[in-house]
């Protein structure tokens, strides 16, 4: 019995070094509501390193009802005490502490309890208490994240200063072929290649790689010199292409069309690549700068020598003869290990011209492999966000009929109304229709705020919130639960792009919305 | 089955406070519609056990739990009712006594058993007012469609893989049943690919495999290939020969891996390299004699440069795989020797390396990518990637469609997807439930027809291969007019009536009126499900001993349903944004950014569709238990990926 045994399947999604992260992080959880404990449920089965319940309340009647991390028998209990007991019998790697303490009393009295977390999930925290939190994390660049279940609404925000991401995973990377515009040793090998001399049964053996790139030769110095560009162009070249085919059913020149579309694009540095090598940080390294913007800035010297990326030196299979796919294999191969080297000694001297320490050859290989895929999110604070919220965005989608963004303003307001009175509007069941004018007000106010017109946001949805009485549902909390432990897990093992910043899921009519705000 | 717990804890004097969170947001007349509700859980695995802990908080008392499945090491990661000390006992039973302790006065009943059995027919679901499904499997998943659909009760229906899950609700007359959905047929690799002519790594593990059930499986001289793989059909004459050479082999002692290895790598190799005409179009495979191979150096060219993170994602150079090969070779053979026949399995590490390496030798031989063992495990062990998270989602999802119908609203339930990344700010795909497909021959118009040689396919075959596992009957039964010509199950008959119905599954068809024109019924009342087939002769299919040496291997062919195969199984998680794509016919998700869709075989459009068992011989992997997608023409398309 093995833990990579146990950890089978995920290993299959995040990899080794994924599982590594995961194991190394610390998350805090404050208050073990049946959100934070559903959240922390997704992370310890994985095995996450270790977790922190901080919490003040002791398992109450309605903890029973809604949370499947208390049992009756722990009824007045500290509620730190009991969660933390039961979800580390989930998985007896991860480590479980809990501090019986009121999260708001820590954040004033004692902040930096917080600097040695990997994360905290925040939720139920007064909005002044989570604007100070917010502050010092983003000051530490430790990663805060936020959620509420609230009635059948789940709200999630994320926010960290800036979140690296080498390893983003696109739904569907392009192979890295270089056909448009093949390097040296391609292009030398393509040309040694006589297809004339072929039987027809040889010519069905040629990779298709070397097919294009031959007939897109052809093809330009018929062209001025340019490749096929317009539609009616590849129209016409695919024409050609085929043209050249010994027989219908050739499988290399089958898997030719079927690459054509992707492998004529002109080769760029996609916008977000550009723009990391634009930033500040790459431009002027310091001796400040982290390992990744020391390989990024290594990049940007890399891409004004070459105007490439490093290859990534991949070939996928494709239809040839044994002697062909290994000869080309290993031009792809020899290329890329080419250009990992010239990418390290660039690596290596900026290293040292800053007087840092050396980066690991197995990181600076993996930043190599990844470079089209490399991503930085930037995540306002929630300072930032609460006195400058992106209006503009707020204001269209409040625009269109039910739309979840007014989730987000009457999740706003209710923190205001929870500030003011601290009670949560309809907590008390006699109060629910007077509260609800109360919340109006709330509502109206920070609309105003923000000038944005208070006819966007309609009574009745303020009217369901008051109904809820900021109720938890075990079922909206499970399914928000498994929403915000898979962002977790995204910004813990850097593979991924987490969202930004904001989502809310709407259970009445299933529908799940994000925004940046 | 476990008995029931339905005596009052007596703390319902706290119920209303435990529960009135839910009393005040559902409000009390559906919170107490909810407590009369009885619901059966068919599964109770990754998203079986989110379903009951979920269940269980949203206030639902009566539930029953089927699942024939005992808990291993592997689930702990996501199953989170389970703990090691449960390894190895029954998920329902231990999943049962888990989510009791949340409240005791609940009516839960723990069934261990398959759901397929006979106590679990349409009487059986009759009683409940939902069913929930989570299971892991096709099979099951047609089977307990058609059970829901006869007993006329209502069905959530979902799987998940990966960071994919999908849900639905399936109700008779009102929405599409699980079938309605056409398919591809499951992916099935002919004979002469496996044994003669591979042209991808899957070809050469699953040809590793049946290597090692002829080595190390139950001996069956007379029928040697079919025990070991479903997808393959019988061996000839001169594949018995070698199949009773590798098995004398496993008698001598001495130098018995070298000798295996001649045998399979250099001997079968050799001649089949020297079939000239097979090696027309391409490089025949070249035979490796044990002896040159110390002398080379270790040929690592397969090895991705990027892959160095895993040591089981590592690609073995060729030497590599020999010195596996031929140790798990010899301590296989010590087993099998102490303890009798091996079942291949993927978690049995020795098993696995014998698969890896002996595929991999292949490979090189035949000039095809070699695989590292962590992916050859994947391919040969069928396995899906599963997490918690996932999970959490749709077992979340699912309930909320439950409470939706246990109100009567059935019109607000919807189709989810769960895409892994949010594409276009959306990350969960929702849709309305489409209407059942008027072509579906489960839920609308019960009528195929079945194209063969009628002089040539034998009952057994009809029976076996077509209706159980085309059509997904359990317990077929055959008659023509009032005459019943085949009975399925052991229970009811004698002996001697067993031995008659096995004697007529080897007539052919022909022979035993089910000719050319006859209208057969078939009825599983299991299922509670009947379907009238017409028999059409096509002298131009033969057997499938005949046509294997062909180059298509087409020996029946369904029209009038495409679901020979796979609703809710998945295409490969890295396209699934084209699933989301060839969804715009779906009004919600109209405006979600438009990526080139992969290629795949056309399906046709029209209501009648065509299902074959021919094979085209690309990769496949499977993925089971996930989404399927519809394509842009409107037509339905599960694209998904199998190997069995």
């Amino acid at each position: 019995m093995t833990d990579s045994e146990k950890y089978d399947r995920q290993l299959r999604l995040w990899g080794e070094d994924g599982q590594a992260k995961l194991e190394k992080s610390h998350i805090c959880l404050l208050n073990g509501t049946a959100l934070g404990t559903e959240t922390l449920k997704n992370l310890v089965l994985p095995g996450i390193g270790a977790f922190t319940v901080v919490d003040s309340h002791k398992v109450a009647e309605s903890d029973l009802g809604n949370n499947f991390f208390v049992e009756k028998k722990t009824l007045g209990q500290s509620r730190a005490r009991v969660v933390c007991e039961l979800l580390r019998e989930l998985n007896d790697r991860v480590k479980g502490f809990s501090v019986e303490e009121d999260p708001v009393y820590l954040i004033n009295n004692n902040i930096s309890f917080f600097k040695d977390f990997s994360l905290v999930f925040a939720n139920r925290i007064p909005e002044t208490a989570l604007v100070t939190l917010s502050a010092y994390l983003y000051e530490n660049n430790i990663p805060l994240v936020v959620g509420n279940s609230y009635g059948y609404i789940g709200y999630l925000r994320v926010s960290v200063p800036e979140h690296q991401i080498i390893e983003s995973k696109p739904d569907n990377p392009m192979d890295d072929l270089r056909i448009i515009n093949p390097f040296k040793e391609l292009d030398e090998a393509t040309q040694k290649i006589e297809l004339t001399g072929l039987n027809s049964q040889e010519l069905t053996h040629v990779p298709y790689v070397y097919l294009m790139i031959k007939f897109i030769k052809e093809w330009k110095s018929t062209h001025d010199g340019k490749a096929p560009e317009t539609r009616a162009e590849k129209e016409e070249f695919k024409k050609f292409f085929l043209s050249k085919s010994p027989n219908p059913d050739a499988e290399n020149f089958a898997e030719g069309i079927t690459n054509m579309l992707k492998v004529l694009q002109p080769y760029r540095i996609s916008s977000d690549i550009d723009k990391l090598l634009k930033d500040e940080k790459a431009v002027n390294p310091t001796e400040q700068s982290d390992d990744f913007w020391i390989m990024v800035s290594a990049l940007k010297s890399f891409v004004e020598s070459h105007g490439v990326l490093p290859l990534n030196g991949n070939l996928p299979d494709m239809h040839a003869d044994t002697c062909s796919f290994i000869q080309l294999q290993k031009i792809y191969q020899e290329k890329g290990i080419a250009d990992l080297s010239e990418f390290s000694s660039l690596v290596d001297s900026l290293v040292s011209k800053l007087g840092k320490d050396q980066i690991s050859s197995d990181l600076v290989k993996k930043f190599c492999k990844n470079t089209r895929f490399l991503n930085v999110v930037r995540y306002k604070s929630l300072a930032e966000e609460y006195e400058k919220p992106n209006t503009s965005v707020i204001i269209s989608e409040l625009e269109q009929p039910d739309n979840n963004m007014v989730y987000y303003i009457a999740l706003r307001a209710i923190d205001k109304f929870f500030s003011t009175y601290t009670r949560y509007p309809g907590f008390h069941d006699e109060e629910v229709d007077s509260d609800l004018p109360l919340l109006k007000s709330a509502t109206h106010a920070l609309l105003q705020e923000h000038s944005i017109s208070s006819d966007l946001v309609k009574d009745e949805y303020l009217a369901e919130m008051t109904r809820y009485g900021a109720c938890e549902l075990h079922n909206l909390s499970s399914l928000m639960g498994g929403i915000i432990s898979q962002e977790i897990i995204k910004l813990m093992t850097h593979q991924y792009v987490p969202l930004n910043n904001t989502f809310i899921f709407n259970g009445i009519n299933s529908t799940a919305t994000q925004f940046t705000i | 089955m476990t008995g029931n717990s339905n005596s009052n804890g007596g703390d319902n004097s706290n119920q209303n406070e435990r529960f009135s969170h839910l009393i005040e947001t559902l409000g009390l007349n559906l919170f107490q519609k909810i407590q009369k509700a009885k619901i059966l859980v068919v599964g109770a695995g990754g998203i079986g056990c989110e379903l009951l802990k979920n269940l269980i908080l949203s206030g639902f008392i009566n539930i029953e739990i089927i699942d024939l499945d005992t808990i291993d090491l592997s689930n702990l990661n996501r199953q989170f009712l389970f703990r090691k000390h449960h390894i190895g006992m029954s998920k329902s039973k231990i999943a049962r006594e888990a989510v009791l302790k949340y409240n005791p006065s609940a009516n839960i009943v723990a069934h261990h058993g398959d759901i397929k059995s006979q106590e679990f027919g349409p009487q059986y679901f009759k009683q409940f007012d939902l069913v929930m499904n989570a299971l892991d499997n096709l099979s099951a998943r047609r089977h307990v469609n058609r059970v829901c659909l006869s007993a006329d009760v209502p069905l959530v229906e979902s799987g998940t893989a990966g960071y994919l899950g999908q849900l639905t609700v399936i109700k008779k007359g009102d929405t599409e049943c699980f079938e309605c959905v056409p398919t591809e047929a499951p992916k099935q690799f002919a004979v002469c690919t496996i044994r003669s002519n591979p042209s991808a790594p899957i070809h050469c593990i699953v040809w590793a495999k049946m290597l090692f059930g002829r080595l190390f499986g139950v001996a069956d001289d007379s029928n040697a290939v079919t025990d070991m793989d479903d997808n393959i059909v019988e061996g000839t004459e001169e594949q018995n020969n070698i199949v009773r050479d590798l098995q004398l082999a496993v008698e001598k002692d001495k130098g018995y891996g070298q000798w295996v290895y001649h045998k399979v790598f250099y001997t079968d190799i050799d001649r089949l390299a020297r079939m000239k005409e097979m090696w027309k179009e391409k490089k025949p495979p070249q035979p490796r004699l044990l002896a040159d191979i110390d002398q080379e150096l270790d040929n690592n060219t397969a090895e991705h440069i990027n892959t160095a993170q895993l040591k089981d994602q590592k690609v073995w150079g060729f030497k590599e795989n020999v010195r596996v090969f031929l140790e798990t070779l010899a301590q296989l053979k010590q087993r099998f020797e102490k303890d009798g026949a091996l079942s291949w399995d993927k978690d049995d590490d020795m098993a696995l390396n014998f698969v890896v390496s002996a595929s991999n030798i292949r490979s090189h031989i035949f000039g095809i990518t070699t695989k590292s063992k962590f992916d050859v495990k994947s391919m040969a062990g069928n396995i899906i990637p599963a997490i918690a998270t996932t999970n959490a989602v749709i077992g979340g999802l699912i309930v909320m469609n439950a409470i939706n119908i246990i109100d009567g609203r059935l019109k607000d339930c919807k189709s989810i997807f769960l895409i892994e990344q949010p594409s276009n700010k959306r990350m969960l795909l929702v849709s309305e439930i489409p209407k059942p497909n008027t072509a579906c021959y489960v839920c609308q118009k019960n009528f195929i027809t079945i194209k063969l040689n009628t002089n040539t396919v034998k009952v057994g075959q009809l029976i076996h291969d077509i209706l159980k596992k085309h059509l997904a009957f359990s317990l077929p039964m055959l008659t023509v007019g009032n005459d019943l010509l085949y009975e399925s199950g052991d229970e009811d008959l004698s002996k001697e009536e067993i031995r008659a119905r096995d004697a007529l599954e080897q007539k052919v068809l022909s022979s035993y009126r089910m000719g050319d024109n006859v209208i057969l019924a078939v009825e599983d009342y299991l299922q509670d499900f009947k379907v009238s087939i017409l028999i059409n002769h096509v002298e131009s299919f033969g057997t499938e001993e005949e046509n294997k040496k062909k180059e298509h291997e087409k020996w029946f062919e369904i029209v009038g349903t495409a679901t020979a195969a796979a609703p809710f199984q998945t295409q490969p998680i890295q396209s699934i944004t084209t699933t989301a794509t060839a969804y715009n016919a779906v009004t919600d998700i109209d405006d979600l950014e438009i990526i080139e869709p992969t290629p795949t075989t056309p399906t046709p459009t029209t209501t009648t569709t065509t299902t074959t068992t021919t094979t085209s011989g690309k990769k496949r992997k499977e993925i089971e238990s996930a989404p399927g997608s519809e394509d842009s023409d409107g037509s339905k398309k599960q694209k998904y990926e199998t190997i069995e």
